[in-house]
């Protein structure tokens, strides 16, 4: 568990709750020197006194030294609970770990004996069981421990259930490892987490199940001190001397709390970064502009603007790292024009993903967002308000993600999300919306559109999917549809009719599209212009037939000579080599510099400007220079 | 088709199916078939690409080799005898045999183990070398896929997907197998890594003379690697033959609307192309009923 250390850092409840146990387990453990008399015997010629110089924490009904019963109790309380806790985790973890692996009937018959237990009270099943064995401290939470070992089987098992799914235990499988190995190896691990922190609260609950237990007479045995038989002891005398109960109420109060914070403590430590995400319209905030930076880009082809980008930029938090940020996309600028398909092509980690949804007020808080300018039908939004953004976003702004089966809600109908946005946005009537929907469902082809919108989500394909969150982004009839790998996700022969579609659906709408892929053939397929980006900012822009035919920056040219093409083999195949920088660790000088055939010394240092060309730009430092780009031979 | 002259694999007239979730306890189980009378033979040293659409059951097939799928009828064979998982001892010989690289390469690598650990692991079951011998085989695995030394002794989140797929290729490699089954393992990488995967591949064939069953929905990425293909369509292999052959001259209406639904990254031709997927999905359609 090496992740361990990096995970417990920062939390201060961890370190007080677990310093307080150590001392508690060092006080039980060295008892006899700590305490200042004999537990058991007492002075009965001085009953029931307060706390003084002698007896700090005052003498019981029999005289006996509280303090010193409190001290011998907390022994007890600690090995009472290692009794349970041990006994639940020696008999639950390999029954659960062995249950949720097999699975089949053996599995079905535990779990509902499990059940089964689990519906009995805890105290009549433990007080059935102690009639039987006889009371005792070791054999009622030996009892304890085996309610207990059903609490831990249920979580283990259920825990195992979902690892064994992971292509690593398949993995393992195959390489012919033993079930052993692999409940111990690969399963055991993955399990280990929640098991801690189940653990650590059982350790809690044990204590207590240990002072009920002897408080009713069927745990410790008198003479012996407990803090439950403690507790049973003050009882008898309460009225005449109230002080005695105070002291063993504490240690149980005081020790299961900090069992339990530490519990939580845990349990927010192996819980993975969920915490501070806040996704709402937001809006780029303003930066200065910086007159170093001369160029703006212009649409030659499309004079009406709809929107103009300037100086974008997007960084994210450093996982793990408070204070640092990783910038993920660098000052980005590009134009779309009104009914204009742009497409924003790049490798992961390129931004354009990023790019797109800062467009769309998408990238969720903590990360920051900035831009000189972004301008949308002429209305500036830098700097403006998350109300501004969103009623934009609601109205103008269609959004279609790559998985429309995760897109779209399994627990609500086709027909409830498709009618939502009308409702809730266009204001209209539930029966208007209805037949609005099934309007568009038509329009994206759907057949028996009336039935298809009573179905769920499972019960479409992935195609006939994304034609429903198509459907679902342009029923609100948005100025710019961004499709984020509208096909991905989808088969090659269903692929060709999702964009067939778009492509229909933007001439019959005029809207302007903005496309995000990362596949060649989808941009040659579908766009007027396109925009390549790399290492978070754009290398290179132009008309589509241009940039495909004839790439400017080298590392266009890299990336459409690997597109596998159906053509009989000559040779290696064509690659760029290296890999692509993780974000933020792009280095000095032009970002693909190291991966790039042409780079000269030069490339490496300073930053690249993007050069202007006729009809697009380039951020190359050797634009102008007669490169063989396109030459296959370049690329091996 | 001309069987290959030294099969390794060969999977004969297999069934595998499926039970539906019942509409109701007295209604009758029904049943989904998801492979029906597959036979694939792959030989010594040879690539087979096997190609399909989501639910086409190419899947199925790969947990079939693997030995992971129980089958209804049908047998495997390994160099011509038949693998029987219920006896130890070719268990053991099966598994050392035919290994597998999946197509996550995030979820294919146990995130608490070390990169030296999970390549060593296999060679651990396999049980036949020294510890000396496996640190020295780690090593070498390493350097055959890329990875520098200091890189063994860290987790797997401190790699790319490209990285971790040659960790997995790696890792399949570690007993010396006579099978890889490679189950869409470029389909997560970025296009300008792809080609250094299957360029990856081919040298350790080259030197190894390992088989691959490589598994893609990309027929252009199949043919570059593979020495003959099977195309998958609704639980059967539909066609069969030399990765050329079935590319350039497609027999079943199936392999040709495929051909034709890749897109071209060329934008002259993609318009005709358009037109051609066009007229041959309007042709399938007819024949086989729409797929969608």
């Amino acid at each position: 568990m090496s992740v361990l250390p990096r995970r417990l850092r920062g939390r201060a409840v961890i370190p007080v709750a677990g310093g307080f146990l150590l001392l508690l387990i060092l006080v039980a453990f060295a008892a006899p020197l700590v305490a200042p008399h004999d537990p058991t015997t007492g002075d009965l010629m001085r009953p029931a006194q307060l706390p003084s110089g002698q007896h700090w924490l005052g003498t019981d009904s029999l005289g006996r030294d509280v303090l010193s019963r409190i001290v011998y109790g907390a022994r007890v309380a600690l090995l009472a609970a290692l009794v349970a806790v041990g006994v639940a985790v020696v008999i639950g973890l390999p029954a659960g770990l062995v249950l949720g692996y097999r699975g089949g009937w053996a599995d079905r018959i535990v779990l509902r004996a499990a059940e089964g237990v689990n519906a009995m009270p805890f105290l009549l099943v433990a007080i059935t069981f102690i009639a039987v064995l006889g009371p005792g401290l070791f054999k009622s939470m030996a009892v304890v421990g085996v309610v207990y070992a059903v609490m831990v089987l249920r979580l283990v098992r259920g825990e195992t259930l979902a690892a064994r799914e992971e292509l690593y235990v398949t993995g393992a499988v195959v390489a012919g490892a033993s079930t052993a190995r692999i409940l111990w190896r690969h399963l055991l691990p993955a399990v280990a987490p929640s098991l801690i922190v189940l653990v650590t609260t059982m350790f809690a609950t044990s204590i207590v199940a240990e002072a009920t237990l002897s408080y009713l007479g069927l745990g410790t045995q008198p003479p012996d001190a407990s803090w439950g038989n403690m507790l049973a002891d003050a009882q008898q005398t309460a009225f005449a001397h109230w002080f005695p109960a105070i002291p063993p109420g504490v240690a149980i109060l005081v020790t299961v709390l900090a069992f339990n914070l530490l519990g939580d403590g845990l349990r927010d430590a192996f819980a993975r970064e969920a915490t501070g995400s806040v996704l709402d319209a937001r809006p780029p905030a303003v930066t200065e502009p910086d007159p170093s930076l001369p160029d703006e880009p212009s649409t030659p082809d499309a004079p009406d603007t709809l929107v103009a980008v300037r100086g974008l930029s997007v960084s994210f938090p450093a996982p793990g790292e408070r204070g640092r940020w990783v910038p993920a996309v660098t000052d980005v600028s590009f134009d779309i024009g009104r009914g204009e398909v742009v497409s924003l092509v790049g490798e992961s980690g390129s931004g354009k993903s990023v790019t797109a949804m800062a467009l769309a007020g998408l990238v969720p808080a903590p990360a920051v967002v900035e831009a000189r300018s972004i301008t949308f039908d002429g209305r500036e939004l830098a700097g403006t308000d998350a109300r501004t953004m969103r009623t934009l976003r609601a109205g103008s702004i269609g959004v279609v993600f790559q998985d429309p089966l995760k897109a779209l809600n399994p627990a609500f109908t086709v027909g409830t999300q498709l009618t939502e946005g009308l409702r809730v946005v266009h204001g209209m009537s539930t029966q208007d919306a209805r037949r609005a929907a099934a309007e568009w469902l038509d329009r994206v082809r759907i057949p028996d559109a009336t039935h298809r919108l009573r179905q769920y989500p499972h019960e479409f394909s992935g195609g006939m999917a994304q034609r429903v969150m198509i459907a679902m982004a342009l029923s609100a009839e948005p100025a710019l549809l961004i499709a984020d790998e509208p096909t991905t996700a989808l088969d090659v022969t269903v692929q060709g009719e999702i964009l067939d579609l778009l492509r229909e659906l933007q001439e019959q709408t005029g809207m302007s599209l903005l496309i995000i892929t990362h596949d060649q053939g989808v941009v040659a397929d579908l766009a007027e212009r396109v925009l390549v980006m790399y290492a978070g900012e754009l290398v290179e822009r132009g008309r589509v037939a241009d940039v495909l035919t004839g790439p400017r920056h080298p590392y266009t040219a890299g990336l459409i000579a690997s597109v596998p093409r159906n053509r009989r083999r000559t040779g290696p195949l064509p690659r760029v080599r290296g890999v692509v920088p993780a974000a933020g660790r792009w280095g000095e000088g032009c970002r693909f510099h190291d991966r790039c055939p042409f780079a000269l010394p030069a490339c490496a240092t300073g930053t690249v400007a993007l050069h202007t060309l006729d009809g697009g730009a380039s951020r190359c430092l050797r634009t102008g220079d007669d490169l063989a780009l396109a030459d296959p031979a370049v690329w091996r | 088709m001309n069987p290959p002259v030294d099969p390794l694999l060969s999977v004969e007239d297999v069934h595998v199916r499926f039970a539906r979730r019942r509409r109701g306890f007295w209604r009758p189980r029904t049943w989904h078939t998801a492979l029906s009378e597959v036979s694939l033979t792959i030989g010594a040293g040879q690539t087979v690409g096997l190609v399909g659409e989501s639910g086409s059951g190419k899947s199925t097939l790969a947990r079939v080799v693997l030995g992971l799928q129980p089958r209804d009828q049908g047998q495997v064979r390994l160099r011509g005898e038949e693998v029987d998982l219920t006896r130890p001892d070719t268990t053991r010989a099966f598994r050392r045999a035919v290994q597998a690289v999946f197509q996550d390469p995030y979820g294919s690598l146990n995130p608490t183990m070390t990169v030296a650990t999970i390549l060593d692991e296999p060679m651990r079951i396999a049980g036949e070398l020294s510890t000396r011998d496996r640190q020295d085989r780690v090593r070498e695995l390493a350097e055959l896929v890329g990875l520098t030394a200091d890189q063994l002794d860290r987790y797997p989140y401190q790699f790319s997907g490209g990285q971790r797929q040659r960790i997995a290729i790696a890792r399949a490699l570690a007993p010396a197998p006579d099978l890889v089954v490679l189950d869409e393992p470029v389909s997560a990488l970025d296009v300008s890594i792809q080609s250094q995967v299957i360029d990856l591949l081919e040298r350790i064939q080259a030197t190894t003379g390992v088989s691959y069953l490589f598994i893609a929905h990309d027929l252009a990425v199949v043919r570059h690697i593979s020495h003959r293909i099977a195309v998958m369509y609704r639980g059967r292999i539909v066609e069969e033959g030399k990765a050329d052959q079935v590319c350039d001259e497609p027999s079943h209406p199936y392999t040709r609307l495929l051909l034709a639904s890749a897109l071209d990254a060329d934008p002259t031709t993609s318009a005709r192309r358009r037109e051609r997927r066009r007229g041959l999905a309007r042709a399938f359609a007819d024949e086989f009923g729409a797929h969608t």
